[in-house]
């Protein structure tokens, strides 16, 4: 179930820290697992689980299961002498965004929402363009 | 990375060049690079492997040395490049000659999240989001030929 968020763009977002921002709109329709996410943890504290790194229910729905489950060793990534390779965390440890990204429909739903960030920045970007264009032929 | 060939002595040049850590001092790339405009090599490559000595031997380092017209020099070192993370993580010598349509290694987007915390750490990446660098990454092993898998 998503829910329209009245709010001010990306304060609520919880790992964008683009510091960019200038839209005031007055409604977002954020991807579904963020917006879940966020109210998933204002209505934890009514229900405490038992273990400190249980999982938010809406992680195990969406999440697709890692090739490296958690105790691998990243080999390859330490270029320091006294570092070690990283190990991998269990699943739910990454943000929820990472799960996402191969997904190809999920990353262009930008382009269905007209009053997205993204939208509005491409036909900004096109407005910009097609006046650089006409400049160039003036000369 | 080449390095760019000054014109005259005297100006104010920037050289860009990939040197492995700890190891400076090779004649043929480096050498001349710097002897051209006036920089004693010696002096530079004591500098850099005293600047390098935490990394491991032989790790290629993307430097940008700054020679001014007084002939002193100033440089800027960054984290290795991106494709000799991900050659790395997917235990690959070299990329695939036709990316795209071949694919030489894998590697997990754990991985991918691990190397873009590396390169989050470099001057030029600060201001950037996690998430977008990581998508840089996933696009760099697009062009490398290394597929990523969940």
């Amino acid at each position: 179930m998503w829910k329209l968020i009245f709010s001010k763009p990306f304060n609520n977002h919880l790992i964008n820290t683009n510091k960019h921002n200038t839209y005031l709109l007055s409604c977002i329709i954020q991807s579904f697992s963020t917006c879940n996410a966020l109210y998933a943890k204002k209505e934890s504290p009514s229900s405490p689980s038992k273990k400190s790194t249980s999982p938010p229910n809406t992680i195990q729905a969406t999440m697709s299961i890692s090739a490296a489950p958690a105790g691998t060793v990243l080999q390859g990534i330490n270029y320091l002498k006294d570092g070690t390779d990283p190990i991998a965390l269990p699943d739910h440890e990454y943000p929820e965004w990472l799960w996402e990204i191969l997904d190809e429909k999920k990353q262009n739903e930008w382009a269905n929402d007209p009053t997205s960030r993204q939208f509005l920045r491409k036909i900004r970007r096109d407005k910009i363009r097609d006046a650089n264009f006409d400049k160039d032929k003036n000369k | 990375m080449s390095s760019r060939s000054g014109a005259l002595s005297s100006a104010a040049t920037t050289i860009r060049i990939l040197i492995p850590a700890g190891k400076a001092t090779p004649t043929p790339p480096l050498g001349p690079a710097l002897g051209q405009r006036g920089v004693k090599a010696i002096d530079f490559c004591k500098q850099f492997n005293d600047r390098t000595k935490k990394i491991l031997p032989e790790v290629p380092i993307p430097t940008l040395i700054d020679v001014r017209s007084d002939r002193s020099f100033s440089f800027v070192i960054k984290n290795p490049p991106t494709t000799w993370f991900l050659k790395r993580a997917a235990g690959v010598e070299k990329g695939a000659s036709k990316p795209g349509s071949e694919i030489v290694g894998k590697v997990t987007l754990k991985h991918v999240y691990e190397i873009a915390k590396i390169k989050q750490q470099q001057a030029n990446m600060q201001h950037l989001s996690l998430r977008g660098i990581v998508k840089g990454v996933i696009a760099t092993a697009k062009s490398a030929g290394i597929e990523v898998v969940n």
